[in-house]
């Protein structure tokens, strides 16, 4: 009980113990606040990306044969139906969806374009997904994506996507058969489009891909009627991806009826069972002879989640080096106390403290700043994380300020996500460090000869 | 034998200073009896401080033992028990007060009590710890000083607070370390009276190390130490 409350008051007669409660406060404030909202970042990255992919992705490879007679010829493993039936066959798969990809230059048909004369990439690439729409509901969230834009955008019915009614059509074309497509708002935007409107498509075929081929590359041009936007909520998804019913997209291409460029795949339980179907389709495919590159969203994106958790730990390890540093006060604090305290250590000591009991003393001193500072900054970078969007509207209205960038992640707020247990280990890592800095002093303290410090000055 | 309460025998203690080795105390023995007061007087330098700080327990002699009663403290007992028994049975009175200047004089003579207490134990005898050392200080003429702290008293009343820290364990011996050194002639006869008053009304047994000869004049038995030996006047 003594040594809890002569800390107390050595800490509360030295102002200075204040900044190195500041120095906690802040420290772990900061690495609470930081860390809940790189998490947050994270957990909605995750599940705007898992919004537009399924569960497992199987990408068919084409392959090198070499005949009897020696010649060597590619094989094309990308019939959908020999790879819908091995797929459907590994027990957990709960559904299959095949597309047909074609990277695709777009225009406005009209060549009203809002973005015009500037030749950069991004303003004309877009990725053609062909969907199947029965089989895309089940492994995608396709149904949402149609339903999260607002009403004037949204396609004319949910149940048949492609379908556009003929008074929507544009005057120009009013007659004319283009197949529809769907276009991610983004790009709706960006285009000025309508429903209705229409757009023209470009792609070449294949045989780009394989050898002397760019000498003879086909240019494919398709017009397409736009039956509405859609919103995954993945900004870049969003911004690049135009959906066509996968008949017309092979097509348009001349591609073979049953042709896909890649299959979704989902799974029943895909948190503990995802890995091992992925491994399993790996292995079903190849045994009967098909190539494939079969990945998990997750694996598929390790790239860019790697990133964001690296650039978590980056932080953490950062603000958590700020911990070090205010923690490291405790020690200098401690220390000067107990250099200011050696005559104090003779008294207590004639008093009956033991060494331990000196100890203690100091040690406390340590205990009461973490104690006062950590405990005190985890609250307050709970409150702080907790409340950061209110936060940040104050801020932007008082000061006319833009504090987050909406456009920047397609985030309407800031995503936050506070984890008690990391706020728990942040205060216990603290209290590791506040007693390591505090016991070097206090051992040095406990050591000392009682005679020579009442004889200190 | 049984009447006293701390014996030193053959005490010895030296230091090196710059490389020379200076013998302080060379077999020191020493009885002190239940309710006497003893003094040691000595030239500057004698060891008489280095004595007491022996017979208190805060120093060690290179050589020697000291029984508090029949128990041997020094050589066998262990930190603890030393610790135990300067919080219970031994007050220390120093020249220079030796306060914390962080406690309020009632909070000064209650750390002793405050020490020996776990906190659960603290917060039952709190209150009845508060009121005797409140008494205690009142009865030394300080019932208006409690809440002040050592930089609002005088040299007087600091070791009036001091007198009453060592006092609040009701020890069994009182070691009082030039208490009048530092304080002016009319105060010092005020502390010397006070602490003649508390030997004849609490049987006090008291140890003064002392330049002061009127303090020293009032002890029952005064001894002088010299070439490390003490011989009775």
């Amino acid at each position: 009980m003594y040594k809890l409350f002569l800390a107390s008051r050595y800490l509360r007669s030295r102002p200075i113990s204040l900044v190195t409660v500041i120095g906690i406060f802040l420290s772990v404030g900061a690495l609470v606040v930081v860390i809940s909202v790189m998490s947050g970042f994270l957990r909605e990255s995750r599940s705007y990306i898992r919004g537009t992919m399924s569960d497992i992705i199987v990408v068919p490879l084409s392959k090198l044969s070499v005949g009897p007679d020696g010649e060597q010829s590619t094989v094309h493993c990308n019939n959908f139906d020999p790879l819908d039936s091995v797929i459907r066959s590994i027990d957990g798969v709960t559904g299959v969806a095949p597309r047909f990809v074609r990277p695709s230059l777009i225009r406005r048909a009209d060549g009203r374009d809002t973005v015009s004369g500037a030749l950069d990439v991004s303003n004309f690439a877009v990725q053609a997904v062909g969907i199947d729409v029965k089989s895309e509901l089940a492994v995608s969230g396709f149904r949402d994506y149609l339903t999260n834009v607002e009403n004037f955008r949204r396609v004319s019915d949910l149940d048949d996507p492609f379908m556009l009614p003929d008074d929507l059509r544009d005057d120009e074309y009013w007659n004319s058969d283009f197949p529809v497509a769907l276009v991610g708002e983004g790009r709706y935007k960006r285009l000025g489009l309508e429903k209705g409107a229409v757009i023209t498509l470009a792609t070449i075929d294949e045989s780009f891909l394989e050898e002397g081929g760019a000498e003879g590359i086909k240019p494919f041009e398709q017009k397409f009627f736009v039956g509405g936007a859609f919103r995954s909520g993945h900004f870049q998804f969003d911004g690049q991806h135009i959906l066509l019913p996968i008949d017309d997209a092979r097509s348009w291409v001349g591609a073979g009826k049953k042709e896909v460029s890649e299959v979704y795949v989902s799974v029943e339980d895909y948190e503990r069972r995802g890995n091992a179907v992925a491994s399993a389709i790996e292995t079903a495919l190849d045994r009967v002879g098909i190539s494939a590159y079969v990945a998990t969203w997750e694996q598929k994106n390790a790239i860019f989640l790697g990133a964001v958790k690296n650039e978590r730990t980056i932080l953490g390890f950062i603000l958590g080096f700020f911990i070090l540093i205010a923690t490291f006060n405790v020690f200098a604090n401690t220390s000067i106390m107990v250099t200011d305290k050696t005559k104090d250590i003779g008294i207590l000591v004639s008093m009956g403290a033991t060494p331990g009991g000196i100890l203690g003393i100091f040690m406390s001193c340590g205990v009461l700043l973490w104690l006062i500072g950590s405990v005190l900054g985890a609250i307050g970078g709970y409150f702080f994380a907790d409340n950061i969007n209110p936060i940040k509207d104050f801020i932007e209205d008082t000061f006319n300020v833009e504090v987050f960038d909406k456009n920047v992640y397609n985030f309407t707020e800031i995503p936050v996500e506070i984890d008690p247990v990391f706020i728990g280990f942040t205060i216990l890592g603290t209290l590791i460090l506040c007693l390591f800095f505090s016991f070097i002093p206090a051992f040095r303290a406990s050591l000392m000869d009682p005679v020579r410090t009442l004889r200190h000055e | 034998m049984s009447d006293s309460v701390l014996r030193a025998e053959e005490i010895h203690k030296s230091y090196t200073l710059g490389g020379e080795t200076l013998e302080i105390l060379r077999g020191v023995d020493l009885t002190i009896t239940r309710g006497e007061i003893l003094g040691i007087v000595g030239a500057s330098g004698a060891g008489k401080s280095t004595l007491l700080h022996i017979l208190g327990l805060l120093d060690q002699p290179d050589r020697g033992k000291v029984y508090f009663g029949e128990e041997e403290l020094i050589g066998q007992a262990s930190r603890r028990r030393q610790a135990e028994i300067r919080n219970k049975e031994i007050g220390f009175v120093f020249q220079f007060y030796h306060l914390l200047p962080e406690l309020t004089a009632l909070e000064n003579v209650l750390l002793a009590p405050m020490m020996r207490s776990g906190t659960l134990g603290w917060l039952g005898k709190k209150a009845e710890a508060g009121e005797k050392a409140a008494a205690l200080l009142e009865s030394l003429g300080l019932g208006q000083r409690l809440r002040h702290r050592p930089p609002q008293l005088s040299g007087g009343e600091r070791q009036r607070v001091a007198i009453a820290r060592a006092l609040v364990s009701e020890p069994s011996i009182l070691f009082c370390d030039e208490p009048t050194g530092n304080l002016d002639e009319k105060t010092s006869e005020g502390i010397i009276s006070l602490l003649m008053e508390i030997n004849k009304e609490l049987g006090q047994t008291m140890v003064l190390v002392t330049h002061n000869d009127d303090l020293a004049g009032s002890t029952d038995r005064l001894l002088r130490l010299s070439s490390g030996k003490v011989s009775v006047i």
